[in-house]
């Protein structure tokens, strides 16, 4: 059956659905009551205790020289030697990369080779050699766009310099988070973005909302860590940027 | 042991895990397996505790409960028009959108796809809609490799199982029974530390994940006013990230006006589901990715799927397709507990789903080959309407020859689903009208038909009720039934005080 015919099938079908009897059921809810102004340590506190709720860990920088600091020192001590990252002009913190070159950690932004679709047999393989060679690099690091307090969640936009891959390859995933992008709630974020009816092509493609470590609970359930994303989440909360 | 894995005869390399045909069968072996019996009382128990904890800190659920409720009717009562604004959202962003009025077309169209790109492996996550159109089958007929990556999902294949639970499909496995089973396929070696059994399936799902060109998966909710498809299932992660083509399904009813509606539902779902503020993964696909950006898929398929669905709400039953699929009330219900999802149907059961799998049709026939009955559906179109409760005449499903008809059966209507419920659907009140609604299409068995009228006729009047006692114990009515005791209520308690 072609989509159209389909589509004029199914809404034949709903339009012969009897109109709904009168329920004494609340009319839809207007929109969520605004949050007042919160202090930004407030805002902060709140975000990392519902964060550590969520399993992931975190520290709290007083400047981007700190927090370019506490970056190097924890993959040094972790002995990381590469890290996948967003685009040095993505992250929130300037000078990273070079920080981190400066010690001999090799930061690689992915860029699977596939233009399009076509999917030929060659452009596969090379693109297959590619993935298991990043697979490996066990650190991704990312900025963050926005957070919120109330559930400790990190909204990551993607596009060009921001590839997904970042934070779904590696075993561990460090983000840093400038403090003044901590909104109270989910809501509240919302009503920041710019209004997508009417501009259709203004906002990213794709936006992931994390909230921990990736977990799953499929065997006796039983939370396990790591088996579709990152195991560890860090997040450096960067302030005075 | 449990799990007796055996091997299909159709499909000697593929083993299928025997399951008696017959629902009260299923029913009476799991209620003999105290293992099952007991994994259930322990995960479901786990399950409760985390869902009260979950809203220990939140909004009142009373109040979060109303708000959803009221979202998710108003999206009902709109639909043919939220869906063609969804429609064109997503077209403007560059979405391939497809309209499936069955899940033949469903089916139909991913596999033209797979061939059209000449594609070999194909990664499903964990998805309703997705298992209900028997995808896997078919794409395994198309000889296409199906990658599963849910834990739970890549269990249960390994054992030609069929899940018990929305979000936990493999709820009624033991971790002594994943080793062995890993043991056995994957040659690894066993261990009951649950990380490890958990890591063993990351191991060998990365590879082909990586290699694979194609994903599918489910849609937790699809915005009308942006387009955007919110992705939770969290084992579709990688996969969505590294494929270039991604086909997502859902189901008419899982659309919603606003963007803001997700701050309610993704939060609710996962206090709902497992007593976490927000689900640790949730993607916000609003179109393919731009030439440019270096992953996400560069093809975005979304797949609308009726099946069955637009009947429901012509009938009545609407309201059972606001569930949000979190799975609160199977761990509350009385009987889930003690006999498990995979004793309802092939594609697990619950509370909510007594309602609607009767209603919805029955699963293709390769995913129920070999293990369960597939009785054909008569729909009669213009069979005579049911009971009105208001508004227009609803016309009667057409259930005859049902396969799954004793499902809403198996309740004690204790109402336990409906007070956890997030949506606040009052399953009980459902139950007991598909009751009436099967009833009246002729779905109960003469036997049935016959015991019904003796136990009116028996209570109707205290003097039959001696007499219907007295025949159930000479008789043996019900000879799969605990005998009745020798005496009546009445007569012990009247011989007790000498009267
Ligand atoms: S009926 Fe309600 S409680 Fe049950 S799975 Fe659906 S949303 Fe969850």
């Amino acid at each position: 059956m072609k989509s159209l015919e389909g589509r004029e099938a199914i809404l034949a079908r709903l339009a012969a659905v009897p109109a709904a009897a009168p329920t004494a059921w609340p009319a839809r809810p207007e929109a969520v009551a605004a949050v007042p102004d919160e202090e930004p340590d407030a805002l902060i506190e709140r975000f990392v205790h519902a964060l550590a709720r969520a399993q992931g860990t975190w520290q709290i920088a007083a400047s981007p020289v700190i927090a370019r600091l506490t970056l190097a020192t924890r993959l040094q001590e972790g002995g990381v030697k590469q890290v996948l990252s967003w685009a040095a002009s993505e992250l929130p913190v300037d000078g990273v990369l070079e920080a981190l070159e400066v010690l001999g950690i090799e930061a690689i932004t992915p860029a699977p080779p596939l233009s399009d679709t076509r999917l030929r047999p060659q452009d596969l393989e090379v693109r297959r050699r590619y993935l298991l060679g990043i697979e490996g690099i066990p650190v991704g690091l990312t900025g963050a766009d926005a957070a919120f307090a109330a559930t400790g969640t990190l909204a990551l936009r993607h596009g060009p310099g921001r590839p997904l891959l970042v934070n779904q390859l590696p075993r561990r995933h460090i983000v840093l988070l400038a403090a003044d992008q901590i909104y109270p709630t989910m809501e509240c974020w919302l009503a920041q973005r710019p209004a997508a009816a009417s501009q259709p092509h203004s906002t990213a493609p794709s936006t992931t909302l994390l909230t921990g470590p990736s977990r799953s609970a499929d065997i006796e359930v039983a939370p396990v860590f790591g088996v579709h994303g990152p195991g560890k989440l860090h997040v450096i909360v960067v302030q005075g940027r | 042991m449990r799990f007796d894995v055996t091997c299909s005869p159709s499909s000697p390399e593929f083993p299928i895990y025997a399951m008696p045909p017959n629902f009260y069968r299923r029913v009476a072996d799991a209620l003999a397996d105290d293992a099952l019996r007991a994994t259930l009382t322990r995960s479901t128990g786990l399950l409760r505790q985390q869902q009260a904890a979950g809203f220990a800190d939140s909004a009142p659920f009373e109040e979060l409960q109303a708000a959803a409720r009221a979202l998710r009717q108003d999206a009902l009562d709109r639909l043919p028009a939220l869906l063609v604004q969804l429609e064109a959202q997503a077209r403007a962003r560059g979405v391939e959108v497809f309209w499936a009025p069955d899940a033949a077309a469903a089916r139909r169209y991913i596999l033209a796809l797979a061939e059209a790109r000449r594609v070999r492996q194909v990664v499903r996550s964990h998805a309703a809609a997705v298992e209900e159109i028997g995808l896997d089958a078919a794409l395994a007929d198309a000889h296409i490799n199906v990658i599963l990556t849910q834990v739970g999902d890549y269990i249960l294949h390994l054992a030609g199982d069929t899940p018990s639970h929305p979000v936990h499909p493999a709820l009624h496995w033991r971790k002594e029974a994943v080793t062995q089973l890993f043991e056995q396929h994957l040659d690894v070696p066993q261990t009951l530390d649950i990380q490890s059994l958990a890591n063993v399936v990351r191991f060998k799902l990365r590879r082909p994940t990586l290699e694979a060109a194609l994903s599918v998966g489910g849609v937790a909710l699809a915005v009308a006013e942006t387009g955007t498809l919110a992705l939770a299932s969290g084992d579709d992660r990688l996969a969505v990230a590294s494929t270039p083509i991604h086909v997502a399904v859902m189901g008419i009813e899982q659309v919603t006006a606003a963007l803001e509606d997700l701050a309610l539902f993704l939060p609710l779902y996962a206090r709902s589901a497992g007593g976490q503020s927000m689900p640790d993964h949730v993607l916000l696909l609003e179109g393919p990715a731009p030439a440019d950006a270096a992953d996400g898929p560069r093809e975005l398929h979304l797949v609308i799927l009726d099946n069955g669905r637009s009947d429901l709400l012509r009938w009545g039953y609407g309201e059972a397709l606001t569930c949000i699929h979190c799975g609160a009330c199977h761990n509350v219900c009385p009987v889930y507990r003690e006999i498990g999802g995979q004793a309802y149907s092939p594609r697990g059961g619950g509370p909510i789903d007594s309602v609607t799998l009767p209603l919805l049709p029955s699963l293709p026939v390769q995913e129920t080959a070999g293990r369960w009955p597939t009785a054909a559906r008569d729909r009669r179109q213009d069979a005579q309407p049911a009971a009105q409760t208001g508004a227009e005449p609803r016309p009667a499903p057409a259930l005859r020859g049902a396969p799954l008809a004793p499902l809403p059966h198996a309740s004690t209507l204790c109402g336990a689903c409906s007070a956890v419920c997030p949506v606040g659907i009052d399953i009980p009140r459902l139950l007991i009208r598909l009751r009436g609604d099967l009833a009246a299409a002729g779905e109960l068995g003469k036997r049935e038909r016959m015991l019904r009228r003796l136990y009116r006729w028996g209570t109707q009047d205290a003097a039959n009720l001696p007499r219907l006692h007295r025949l159930l114990r000479s008789a043996r009515l019900l000879p799969d039934w605990p005998q009745p005791a020798s005496q009546t209520f009445h007569a012990r308690w009247r011989e007790r005080r000498g009267l």
